[in-house]
């Protein structure tokens, strides 16, 4: 059926008796599920039940790439991974850019899964169709960059395709990244599933062509797309993600001093303007992408001089406003700490934030803090804390252990942990919008903005919503995960989706120069279903309607000061956004899909195939 | 209308951000608009002053933090004095 983009194989190895093997994709898979985070949600059904840990041998790291990635088009770099997320302890799903997934798919495969676990460190080579196995020993200890540098130097090319771990991924410090390229697996605690495996990195480089129907068309394209994006996407370029600080800060949405307000008084110090002329070096591009929205930037000078990192949003306000923290080359010096140690930013900022609170309250004294005074704004106390974390000492062993554990074993602190099923915010405060509450509440890996369904757009500017209702938001946050969850099964970036025609109601014209098979108008009930076979995974590991919740500072406390002053999201308000949020996906009032809606979505078919 | 409307028009506060800071070249400005304006008008005034296209997709704007299109009236919702109005591009998640 298909005659392009797709290898219809994927490479199996295990790590414990260092076996691999080559095998089919069923195609009618790939048919119903596309590719990406679909098919690996589909892997993840069949091999990765309810009773395995995370950090148990019995784990996987399902990698997928989807159909276009690799392709000669704009930011085809994207592949995703599945695995059960140290973190939060339940399914993760994850993507990535870098050049990894192209270089799998041009080795003749679609998907990589990693089993067992090696005996002492190592890390694995993939050259075309052939895999090799090396000592890792050596690198025990290197940063996340220096351990890529490494495994491209033991494959003998410098433009090999490289993920790993850092030393926090080794000490299986629960919010641990993996490393792709500099780009990352960053939620949900991956890297200390490959520390578990004694897996330190993966090295590919493939030299085959991935096969398309019609590349004349898909050039066409490609030159249409580029145009589009050189205009729509300017503001990209010019600042990245960072630009959004100013404009969320501004709407009344920001992370600040652990959520507890929403607006962040000293913004200007950390806004996408202040990253443009003070700390700016170059941008950074994805595979054959005009946006080069990556921004490297540089600390020239002060106490933190010298100190280099790809700043994103997320990045800049967890580890700043929700710290408290108004210089922008103190991020800068956080984010880098964050890479080399290995650490996800957003969960890292997150666990920063709540153990300044703890300490203003007086919760928690020097005594749990090494001695570093733990105050909002402070840099010292800032890049002090992520070193506790990353060494999992005093405090920091707690919170390496992830926000499920903390709130366990330290109740009364509930009311200033800010997380969905385990999973830290995301750098919005829900109050500001709240549709983005329900977001959070229901996304498939938890407090996820981009699995869970990016809505500030719609809610202000569709002429159907207003930020501060309930009415609609159910069906509008569904609409917008299933969006997502198809772009993420493609192998393209969302920046790029509108120029390549996946919108809402999207074009077949990629898919049908691609593959020969253009997927319209299917692709929003391939996202559907996606999501629901996301769902039965989670209802499998105890996942209800009593999970799909807000933390009680979202649903009890105002915000107190900036634009939004005086808005809360109460859960009764919540639980109406819900209540739509599930009839519009066919869930019975537990969160659980309805018999008729798996009928429905071809899921019974599918997964009676297992 | 309140007393200070009548006797100096309509007084709003045009914040703008991000890239369109770099266009307006300021952050921030207090205007006049007459008795009765809309949003209309302040759109037209944003173009003939700045070359804004407020219609352009790329473009956002914002009457007291919610979205322009988001008013019953849409572009002929009247504007009043201590409005605040903020123009950015297009915010689009990533």
């Amino acid at each position: 059926m298909f005659q392009g983009a797709y290898l219809g194989k994927l490479l199996r190895i295990n790590l414990s008796d260092r076996k691999y093997r080559i095998e089919n994709i069923p195609e009618k898979d790939l048919q119903e599920l596309l590719g990406g985070r679909g098919i690996s949600a589909r892997y993840y059904y069949n091999e990765i039940g309810p009773d395995v840990q995370p950090l148990d041998e019995a784990n996987k790291l399902i990698f997928f790439t989807g159909p276009l990635t690799g392709l000669p088009l704009p930011s085809t770099t994207k592949f995703q991974l599945a695995t059960k997320s140290p973190e939060t302890r339940m399914y993760l799903c994850s993507n990535s850019g870098g050049d990894f997934g192209p270089h799998l798919k041009r080795c003749g495969f679609d998907g990589l899964i990693i089993e067992g676990k090696a005996p002492e460190w190592t890390y694995v080579t993939i050259r075309d169709g052939e895999v090799g196995f090396g000592d890792a020993r050596p690198w025990e200890g290197y940063s996340s960059n220096r351990t890529l540098e490494a495994l491209r130097r033991a494959f003998g090319n410098p433009k090999a395709a490289a993920l790993g771990i850092g030393p926090a991924g080794e000490r299986l410090v629960r919010i641990s990244y993996i490393n792709v390229d500099s780009r990352a697996f960053g939620r949900g605690g991956p890297g200390a599933v490959m520390g578990s495996k004694k897996l330190k990195g993966i090295v590919v480089m493939g030299s085959g062509r991935i096969p398309v129907v019609d590349g004349a068309t898909l050039e066409e394209i490609r030159r249409g797309a580029i145009k589009e994006l050189k205009i729509t996407r300017a503001n990209h370029t010019r600042f990245g993600t960072a630009q959004y600080i100013e404009v969320i800060n501004e709407l009344g949405c920001m992370p600040a001093r652990n959520f507890q307000t929403a607006y962040f008084e000293e913004a200007d110090g950390v806004d996408g303007h202040a990253m443009r002329e003070r700390y700016w070096e170059k941008n950074y591009a994805c595979y054959r992408c005009p946006v080069a929205c990556g921004k490297v930037c540089v600390v020239r000078e002060g106490p933190h001089s010298g100190a280099r990192a790809r700043t994103e949003y997320e990045t800049v306000a967890l580890l700043g406003p929700n710290c408290g923290i108004s210089d922008f080359g103190a991020i800068v010096k956080a984010n880098q700490q964050c890479d080399e140690i290995g650490l996800d930013t957003m969960s890292t900022g997150n666990a920063v934030a709540l153990t300044m609170e703890l300490f203003e309250r007086g919760l928690i004294t020097k005594e749990d803090t090494a001695g570093i005074e733990a105050r909002f704004g402070s840099p010292v106390a800032l890049l002090g804390l992520i070193e506790l974390i990353g060494e999992r000492k005093a405090i920091g062993h707690l919170l390496a252990e992830g926000m499920y554990h903390v709130k366990q074993v330290k109740p009364e602190w509930r009311p200033y942990i800010l997380e969905v099923k385990g999973l830290p915010f995301a750098a919005y405060d829900p109050r500001g919008f709240y549709g983005n509450g329900l977001t959070y509440g229901t996304s498939s890996r938890g407090a996820c903005h981009n699995v869970g369904g990016w809505t500030i757009r719609a809610e202000l500017q569709s002429g159907e919503y207003d930020r501060f209702a309930v009415k609609g938001k159910g069906r509008l946050v569904k609409t917008i995960q299933d969006n997502r969850a198809y772009i993420d099964s493609l192998g393209i970036c969302t920046v790029v989706r509108g120029a390549l025609g996946f919108s809402d109601n999207p074009t077949g014209g990629v898919m049908n120069a691609a593959a020969g098979y253009d997927f319209t108008p299917e692709l929003m009930d391939i996202g559907a279903r996606i999501y629901t076979l996301e769902r039965l995974i989670l209802n499998r590991e105890g996942i209800r309607r009593k999970d799909d919740r807000l933390p009680e500072r979202i649903t009890r406390k105002a915000i107190p000061s900036g634009p939004t002053r005086g808005r809360i999201l109460t859960q009764e308000m919540y639980e109406v956004m819900l209540e739509e949020y599930y009839q519009a996906r066919g869930w019975d009032r537990d969160g659980v899909p309805e018999e008729k809606t798996l009928e429905m979505l071809g899921l019974k078919g599918l997964l009676s195939e297992a | 209308m309140s007393k200070k409307d009548s006797m100096e028009g309509i007084r709003v506060q045009l914040k703008y951000l991000s890239i369109i800071r770099d266009k307006t070249e300021r952050r921030l400005e207090e205007v006049s608009f007459p008795h009765g304006s809309r949003l209309r008008e302040v759109a037209a005034w944003l173009t003939q002053k700045y070359d804004l296209d407020l219609l352009d997709h790329t473009v956002m704007a914002t009457l007291n933090g919610r979205g322009w299109n988001q008013f019953p009236e849409k572009l002929d919702t009247k504007i009043r004095t201590g409005d605040v109005i903020t123009i950015f591009p297009l915010v689009s998640g990533g």
